[in-house]
C-alpha cells in the first residue's frame, strides 16, 4: 500500500522529520500530513503549502480546495482513494518563508512521490512544480498549467507524466480561473484514459526544414487550403524587428522556412534569391487561408515587410477572444485549452538555430490543430 | 464542460463578433504600419520644462525637511535617504508598509496621504515628490524614452483583443494613456478673447503632430456612453437628455432643478461640472463614496451627503435604465454571461458577479461595439476614395486621420456620413436604431 510505502514518515505525530527541519522556518508550525491514497495510485496532486486550517487538523487538502477538486476528479472517474494529496510544503509557514521552506521540504516531498510511485502528477502551485521538475528557477504557473510533461527519471520512472494545473483553493474564491481547472482536468482524464502522445509525434505528421528551394516547393504544393503562419523575429516591434525564420503547416505537413542563418537576423539564408522566395510563398498563400495567432498585430506586418503577402486570414487569437475573452489568449493558453501538448513555450532555446526552428515548427502545428477544434465556434 | 468553458454555446454571436473583431484588427494593423508623426524638437523642449519642474520639486523636497536629500543611482531621490526625511527628520507615522519587506512606505498611496495630513512639513514634502515623480515619469515615457522608426513616426502596437470589452489597448508607446489636460504639467494655459481657459502652449499629445502639407482630423462621439445606456435601456427621460444639446446641463436641471435652471452662470456652471463628474455613476452604477472621490479629485467641494442625495435624484429620474441594469445583473447571476447590445459580444463573469463590472460591460462593450463597427467602414470608404488618408490613431472614442490639407473637408464628411447612419442596438423593446453623432475638427497638432 502506498500508505506503508511511506514507511514511518506519515506515523510521525507531528512531522515526518528530517535533518532540515531544523533550520525550517516552520520548525515549530502546525504541519498537515500528506493523505495516501489506498491501494491503488492513480495520481498524486502535490500543492505549494497547508492552509491554516489544514495544518490544524493536520491533514493536507481537507479544506475547500479538495472539494472544488475532488467534484473535478470524480467527474473523470478517479476517486479519492486513488489519489496521494500532498504539499511541497507541510507545515504553516509565512508565505515569505515559503521559498526556503520549500527547498528544504524538497528532498521529503520527492522520496515521498518516489515511494508512492503514481503515474500522474499534478502540481497545484509554482513551488511544487519546481521541486517535482527540478526547475533551477522558480516557474510561473500559469505559463506551465495545461502543458504534459515528463517527470524526471527519479520520480518513479520515465513514464510518470505532469499535468501542472491552478491551485483550486485560489479558484474556489476567483471563478474566472474555474473554466481553466475543468480543462485540465478533463485533459487528465483524456491522458488517464490513453496516456499522451503528443501531435508533433503522431502518425502522419512531420516538421520539415525547408533549407533549398527544391525542398521549399515540393512542400508548398503539398499544403493543404488552410495553413498556420507563425513568424520567429529578433525582437518585438514588428515594422522594425528583423525574421529569422517562419513557419507554414497545415496540420500534416509543417515547414519552418529559415530566413536568417543566426538568430541575429543579419545574414540572409537565402541571399539575393530572397524575393523570389517571397513570391513563391505569397503564390502558395494566395489561393489558402493563413491562420495565425495574434497575426494582425504582428504576423502580417512582419510578413509584409519582406514581400510574403497573406491573402484570406484567420486567427486564433481573435476567434479566441470573440469567445472566450475571459480566458488568458497568448498562444500556450488557448492551446492549452483544446489540445494535449508539452511546455514547449518554457523550452529554452540556448542560442540555437536548430532549436528556434522545432520551436517555430510546433508554433505553427500547434496553431493549425487550435484553429481546426476552434474554427466551428467562429462560424455562422 | 461547464457553461464557462464551452464560451456560452458560442454560434451566431460568436461568428458575427468574430468578423467584426476581423475587420478591427485591420484597423489596428494599419495604424501600427502608418505610425504618428512625432514632433521631436518640440519634445526636447518640453522635456527640458520638465526637467526645470523636476528641479523646482527637488528644492521643495529640500526646504521641507530642512537638508539636501541624496540622489539615487538613477538620478532620483535615494529611497533609502527619502524614506529617511519622512521617518526620522519629520517623523511621519507609518500609514503604509512595503509588502515585500515589511518596511514603511513611501510609495503613491503614502505620499497622497500624507499630502493630505495637517503637518505643513510633511505635506509640502509629500507634495514635492509626487510633483516630482510625476514630471520625471511624463519626461522618460512620454518623451525620451519614444522609440521612432525610420520614417521618423511613432509606431506603437495596437491590439484589438485588449480589453475584453472590445475596446482597443496600445502598446509602446501607449497613446490611450498620455496625460490628460488636468495632469499634463507641460501645459501652458491662457484665456482667449471671451476669458475661456485654454491652452497657451505645451501639452504631451501636441508632441503628435501631422506631417508637413498634412493635417490631422479628430472625430469624438459625444457622450458615447452615456447614449449607449440611454438607447439600450431605452430609458425615455435619458434619451431625452442625451438628445438635447447639453446633456450634462440636462443632467444638472434633473438633480437640481430650479437652482440650476434659474442660476447665474457661475452657479450653473458649477452645478453642470458636477452633474457631469456625477454622470459615470449613471453608466456603472457606481457608489456615491467612489463619485464623492471622483468630484473630489476634480477639485470641487462635496459632502458624501450631497453626493448621495445627487444620486438618488438621477436614480429615480432614470429609474427605466437601473430597472434594466437590475433586470441584466439577474440575468447574469443565472447564467454567468453578460452581453454588450450593439454587436452582441458576451463576457463570462460567473453566478456571482461583480455588479460594476455587470453593469459596465454593456455600456463599454457597447462603445467599442460602436466603434469598431463604425471604423472599418470609414476607413474602407476612404482608401478608394483618399488614398493618401492615413489613419494614425483610435483612443477611447475617438479617431485621429492624417489628410492632406486639401482633402480634409472630404474626410469630414465622409466620417460625419458614417456616424449618421444609424446603428442597430438590442434593447427591452426589441432592436432598435439610434444615431450616435460626432465632433469632429481639424488641426495641425493632436489635442
Amino acid at each position: 500500500m502506498a500508505a506503508q510505502a511511506l514507511g514511518g514518515a506519515l506515523a510521525a505525530p507531528r512531522k515526518p522529520g528530517g535533518a532540515a527541519c531544523a533550520t525550517c522556518p516552520g520548525r515549530d508550525a502546525p504541519c498537515a500530513l500528506p493523505q495516501p491514497a489506498g491501494a491503488s495510485v492513480r495520481l498524486a496532486v502535490v500543492g505549494d503549502y497547508p492552509t491554516r486550517g489544514e495544518a490544524a487538523e493536520g491533514r493536507a487538502w481537507s479544506g475547500g480546495g479538495v472539494r472544488l477538486l475532488g467534484r473535478g476528479l470524480a467527474s473523470i472517474g478517479l476517486q479519492r482513494h486513488e489519489v496521494h494529496w500532498s504539499n511541497a510544503v507541510l507545515c504553516d509557514v509565512a508565505p515569505k518563508d515559503v521559498p526556503k521552506a520549500a527547498k528544504l521540504c524538497a528532498p521529503r516531498l520527492l522520496s515521498e512521490l518516489q515511494a508512492v510511485g503514481a503515474p500522474l502528477l499534478m502540481p497545484t502551485g509554482s513551488h511544487a512544480l519546481q521541486r517535482i521538475m527540478g526547475l533551477a528557477k522558480r516557474p510561473n504557473l500559469q505559463r506551465w498549467r495545461g502543458s504534459v510533461s515528463h517527470a524526471p527519471t527519479t520520480l518513479g520512472g520515465p513514464h510518470a507524466l505532469v499535468l501542472p494545473t491552478l491551485d483550486p483553493v485560489m479558484v474556489s474564491r476567483a471563478e474566472r480561473w474555474k473554466p481553466l481547472l475543468e480543462i485540465d482536468v478533463a485533459r487528465l482524464g483524456r491522458v488517464l484514459a490513453g496516456g499522451f502522445t503528443p501531435p508533433e509525434a503522431q502518425e502522419g505528421r512531420s516538421i520539415v526544414v525547408a533549407r533549398t528551394r527544391e525542398t521549399l516547393t515540393a512542400l508548398l504544393a503539398r499544403l493543404g487550403p488552410e495553413v498556420a503562419f507563425d513568424v520567429e523575429t529578433v525582437g518585438l516591434g514588428p515594422t522594425h524587428t528583423a525574421l529569422v525564420c517562419f513557419v507554414l503547416s497545415d496540420g500534416h505537413t509543417t515547414m519552418v522556412v529559415p530566413w536568417s542563418r543566426g538568430l541575429n537576423g543579419l545574414e540572409s539564408w537565402w541571399g539575393v534569391g530572397e524575393a523570389d522566395v517571397a513570391h513563391e510563398v505569397s503564390e502558395a498563400l494566395a489561393t489558402r487561408v493563413t491562420v495565425t495567432h495574434n497575426g494582425p498585430a504582428f504576423d502580417h506586418i512582419v510578413a509584409a515587410r519582406y514581400g510574403i503577402r497573406i491573402a484570406r486570414w484567420d486567427d486564433t487569437l481573435l476567434a479566441a477572444h470573440a469567445t472566450q475573452s475571459h480566458l488568458p489568449k497568448n498562444l500556450a493558453q488557448v492551446v492549452s485549452q483544446h489540445l494535449d501538448v508539452g511546455p514547449w513555450k518554457q523550452w529554452d532555446h540556448n542560442g540555437s538555430v536548430d532549436a528556434m526552428w522545432q520551436y517555430c515548427g510546433l508554433d505553427g502545428l500547434y496553431t493549425i490543430l487550435t484553429w481546426f477544434a476552434m474554427r466551428e465556434r467562429v462560424r455562422a | 464542460m461547464s457553461a464557462a468553458s464551452d464560451a456560452g454555446g458560442a454560434g451566431a454571436w460568436a461568428a458575427r463578433v468574430y468578423e467584426i473583431d476581423k475587420r478591427a484588427a485591420g484597423i489596428c494593423t494599419l495604424m501600427s504600419v502608418n505610425g504618428f508623426a512625432f514632433d521631436r524638437a518640440a519634445g526636447a523642449e518640453l522635456a527640458e520644462r520638465l526637467k526645470v519642474a523636476e528641479a523646482a520639486a527637488r528644492l521643495a523636497a529640500h526646504e521641507a525637511v530642512g537638508r539636501e536629500i541624496a540622489s539615487g543611482k538613477s538620478g532620483g531621490f535615494s529611497n533609502k535617504d527619502l524614506a529617511r526625511a519622512f521617518f526620522q527628520d519629520l517623523r511621519a507615522p507609518v500609514y503604509f508598509r512595503s509588502d515585500a519587506t515589511n518596511a514603511p512606505s513611501i510609495g503613491v498611496d503614502a505620499l497622497r496621504a500624507y499630502a493630505a495630513c495637517a503637518d505643513p512639513r510633511l505635506r509640502a514634502l509629500a507634495l514635492a515628490v509626487l510633483e516630482w515623480r510625476r514630471a520625471r515619469k511624463i519626461r522618460v515615457t512620454y518623451i525620451e524614452n519614444v522609440e521612432l522608426g525610420d520614417d521618423l513616426r511613432v509606431h506603437p502596437t495596437w491590439l484589438n483583443y485588449g480589453a475584453v470589452s472590445g475596446r482597443f489597448a496600445c502598446q509602446g508607446p501607449n497613446l490611450m494613456n498620455l496625460p490628460t489636460q488636468r495632469t499634463d504639467p507641460t501645459i501652458v494655459w491662457g484665456r482667449d478673447a471671451k476669458g475661456r481657459k485654454v491652452i497657451e502652449s505645451g501639452g504631451i499629445r501636441s508632441l503628435y503632430v501631422a506631417r508637413p502639407g498634412y493635417v490631422l482630423v479628430g472625430f469624438d462621439a459625444k457622450q458615447l456612453e452615456m447614449r449607449i445606456a440611454a438607447y439600450a435601456s431605452q430609458d425615455a427621460t435619458m434619451i431625452q437628455a442625451c438628445e438635447s444639446s447639453d446633456l450634462h446641463a440636462g443632467n444638472a436641471a434633473v438633480i437640481f432643478g430650479d437652482a440650476f435652471l434659474n442660476g447665474d452662470d457661475a452657479t450653473r456652471y458649477a452645478l453642470r461640472n458636477l452633474a457631469k463628474q456625477s454622470g459615470f455613476a449613471v453608466c456603472y452604477m457606481a457608489e456615491a463614496a467612489t463619485v464623492h472621490a471622483r468630484i473630489a479629485a476634480a477639485g470641487e467641494s462635496v459632502t458624501l451627503r450631497q453626493v448621495e442625495a445627487m444620486l438618488a435624484k438621477l436614480r429615480r429620474a432614470f429609474r427605466g435604465y437601473f430597472q434594466w441594469q437590475d433586470r441584466r445583473l439577474l440575468d447574469v447571476v443565472r447564467t454567468g454571461w453578460v452581453s454588450e447590445p450593439v454587436t452582441g459580444r458576451r463576457r463570462w463573469l460567473g453566478h456571482d458577479p461583480s455588479p460594476t463590472e455587470a453593469a459596465n460591460f454593456p455600456i463599454q462593450g457597447g462603445a467599442a461595439g460602436l466603434m469598431n463597427s463604425k471604423l472599418p467602414a470609414i476607413v474602407a470608404r476612404l482608401a478608394q476614395e483618399l488614398p493618401r488618408v492615413k489613419i494614425v490613431a483610435q483612443v477611447h472614442d475617438a479617431g485621429v486621420f492624417e489628410a492632406p490639407e486639401a482633402q480634409a473637408g472630404h474626410v469630414v464628411r465622409v466620417c460625419n456620413e458614417a456616424f449618421a447612419m444609424p446603428i442597430v442596438l438590442d434593447t427591452p423593446a426589441g432592436p432598435c436604431e439610434a444615431v450616435f453623432p460626432i465632433d469632429i475638427g481639424v488641426e495641425a497638432k493632436w489635442h
